[in-house]
């Protein structure tokens, strides 16, 4: 190692302690196991969905899918995500077809990663399996009628079992609202605001 | 037909029992009613509150408390936001118009909100309205105040009258920016929001009011005049909270999470109605535990009918024989006492429709101007005339515990009462 990069790496470790932009940021999402959240946005003939839920409830785990069963868990999983108006049942009178879906899994502690690279010494007992993963979806449909839009139906809950409650969010020509559907009653009327 | 006659003419017999017992049903009902008009007035007067704006931004924080004090000016902002971060905000391509919100100090117990003539300009209330002014305009200079209406109306301010602005939200202010008087430049139209209970100046003014001071007190010896002000650059270093429209609602969600995962400054983003939707399922329990009282107070006044009838029955025991001699079979009895509560029900709750819009016509303005909180009279809405129908209903079913009392009665006495 030259005289030169180890002044420099000595340079960026004092740095390192003093300036906080090189520090990790250190940010947890709220994760509640069970709960996923829906956002649903309408104008116009178009409509926005919004998904995001725990991997815990999509496929019962949140590491890296290591065996072949996990793999092709998480492989089937994508595949039902890819197909929202499977998981989101909305009136065939709107007549909505699917314009763009894009799906992915985010991991949230992607900075401990980051912070290991540095050689910070830390001693975290975390095992790389006890990390929150969320599965995260975004749909665009295109409607003949989004005025036919007064409610859906949430099959989501029979396709990923593990999951109990779902928070939505609506805003749209008549306004904002928010609702939360349970696995008992999988069934949301969009009414308007109020 | 000949029954609700015969009906009405028995209860015209009896008619001072009968109307204290139509009033005690028509103030139940007016109750009932009056509960139900305060409580959706009060969603409709937050929810017109907030029409128009997609999203709130703020320090991350509550989202019902970012939604409290930056639109309803209650509590209080946990954190600022930064101007740069404000600006990166607006400049993000899916926002449209953003408007800021700085609070902090007051006026007479009015709130002073910095804010920019955008304010004016996209600010929407009840079914879209925008604000419009009663006088004066916009500001045009910066020592310029835009006052809500009953801020004028209360402190009897005309347009050009000079203000003095107290720092934090003392009454009578130990702490006061009088060496840099405001002058009133518009006075805007009665919204029924908090808008009405607001002095609005500019940003830039709250910045130059506050250039010499330190700590929460202006600085001895370190006086700047409100001329020299003028000269000097007034960038505002945080603003309290913001307005934010966007170009499509479709963006909602993703400048959404661009404010909540903006890595500069822990900020949060909400979106005002569907935020005050959590409101109202806190305040759902409160509600119904208020709704139940009224349907109690129904249920007393209808149970207060029936004791009426009943110990009336006795009495009535010589009125029922004559009419069975007459030919009236004791159905036609069990009728007639029904036929009498139905009356009744109607009548209270006509009665208590009334008394209920002759309440809201004298009380109106008083709620609105005491509470903010206003009151539409209109024609009973579907959900009211359901209720009133349910009150009628249940007053009827009631009625026939006397009457089948009655029925038995008269099959056993039959033509003559042997007493």
């Amino acid at each position: 190692m030259s005289r030169h990069l180890a002044i420099a790496l000595a340079a960026v470790a004092i740095l390192g302690t003093t300036a906080s932009a090189d520090e990790p940021r250190r940010e947890l999402k709220a994760h509640e196991h069970g709960r996923a959240s829906l956002k649903i946005a309408i104008e116009g003939d178009r409509v926005l969905l919004d998904l995001e839920s725990p991997g815990a409830n999509i496929v019962g785990f949140e590491h890296a899918a290591r065996t072949e069963e996990e793999r092709a868990a998480v492989t089937a999983a994508l595949a039902r995500l890819g197909e929202p108006l499977g998981l989101f049942m909305l009136p065939a009178e709107a007549g909505c077809r699917v314009a763009d879906a894009a799906v992915e899994i985010v991991t949230e502690d992607n900075e401990e990663e980051h912070a290991d690279a540095h050689g910070h010494g830390h001693d975290h007992d975390h095992a790389e399996d006890v990390r929150h993963n969320e599965y995260r979806a975004v749909y665009e449909l295109a409607c003949a009628d989004t005025g036919a839009l007064r409610s859906v139906g949430f099959a989501f809950f029979d396709v990923f079992p593990a999951t109990e409650q779902i928070d939505v969010t609506v805003t749209g020509p008549d306004g904002q609202s928010a609702y939360r559907v349970e696995r008992n009653a999988p069934r949301l009327e969009i009414a308007g605001q109020s | 037909m000949s029954l609700l006659r015969l009906a009405s003419a028995s209860l015209l017999n009896r008619w001072p029992v009968a109307l204290l017992t139509a009033l005690a049903i028509a103030l139940s009902v007016t109750l009932l009613l009056g509960v139900e008009r305060i409580r959706s007035g009060a969603r409709d007067s937050f929810v017109g509150t907030v029409a128009g704006t997609d999203l709130i931004v703020g320090a991350r924080g509550g989202a019902l408390n970012l939604l409290l004090y930056s639109v309803f000016r209650i509590g209080n902002p946990t954190n600022n936001i930064t101007w740069a971060s404000y600006q990166d905000i607006a400049a993000h391509p899916d926002v449209a118009w953003i408007v800021p919100l700085s609070l902090g100090d007051s006026h007479f117990g009015f709130r002073v909100l910095g804010t920019n003539d955008d304010y004016f300009r996209h600010y929407r209330y009840r079914d879209g309205q925008p604000l419009r002014f009663a006088a004066g305009g916009p500001f045009t200079d910066l020592f310029d105040a835009v006052l809500g209406s009953e801020v004028a109306a209360r402190l009897g301010y005309d347009l050009g009258r000079e203000i003095v602005v107290a720092h934090g939200l003392g009454r009578e202010g130990f702490a006061r920016h009088d060496d840099k008087p405001f002058r009133v430049a518009g006075i805007l139209e009665r919204t029924g929001t908090p808008v009405d209970r607001t002095v609005h100046v500019s940003l830039e003014a709250i910045e130059a009011i506050h250039v010499d001071w330190q700590g929460g007190a202006p600085v001895p010896g370190r006086r700047v005049s409100a001329e020299a002000v003028r000269a000097m650059e007034l960038r505002p270093r945080a603003v309290t909270a913001a307005l934010v429209g966007l170009q499509s609602r479709l963006a909602t969600f993703r400048v959404q999470r661009f404010v909540n995962e903006y890595r500069q400054e822990p900020l949060l983003a909400i979106l005002p109605g569907a935020t005050l939707q959590e409101l109202w399922a806190i305040l759902g329990t409160a509600e119904q535990a208020l709704s139940a009282v009224t349907v109690m107070v129904v249920a007393t006044a209808l149970l207060g009918m029936v004791t009426m009838t009943l110990a009336s029955l006795a009495e009535r025991r010589r009125e029922m024989a004559i009419l069975r001699s007459v030919g009236a079979s004791p159905r036609t009895i069990l009728g007639l006492l029904t036929a009498e509560a139905l009356l009744l029900g109607l009548a209270g709750t006509a009665l208590g429709v009334l008394l209920l819009y002759g309440a809201q016509l004298a009380l109106q303005p008083v709620i609105d101007s005491r509470y903010g909180l206003y009151l539409a009279i209109g024609a009973p809405s579907r959900r009211e005339l359901a209720m009133l129908a349910g009150v009628v209903l249940a007053g009827t079913l009631a009625g026939l515990i006397p009457a089948w009392r009655a029925y038995r009665m008269s099959v056993a006495d039959g033509m003559t009462v042997r007493t």
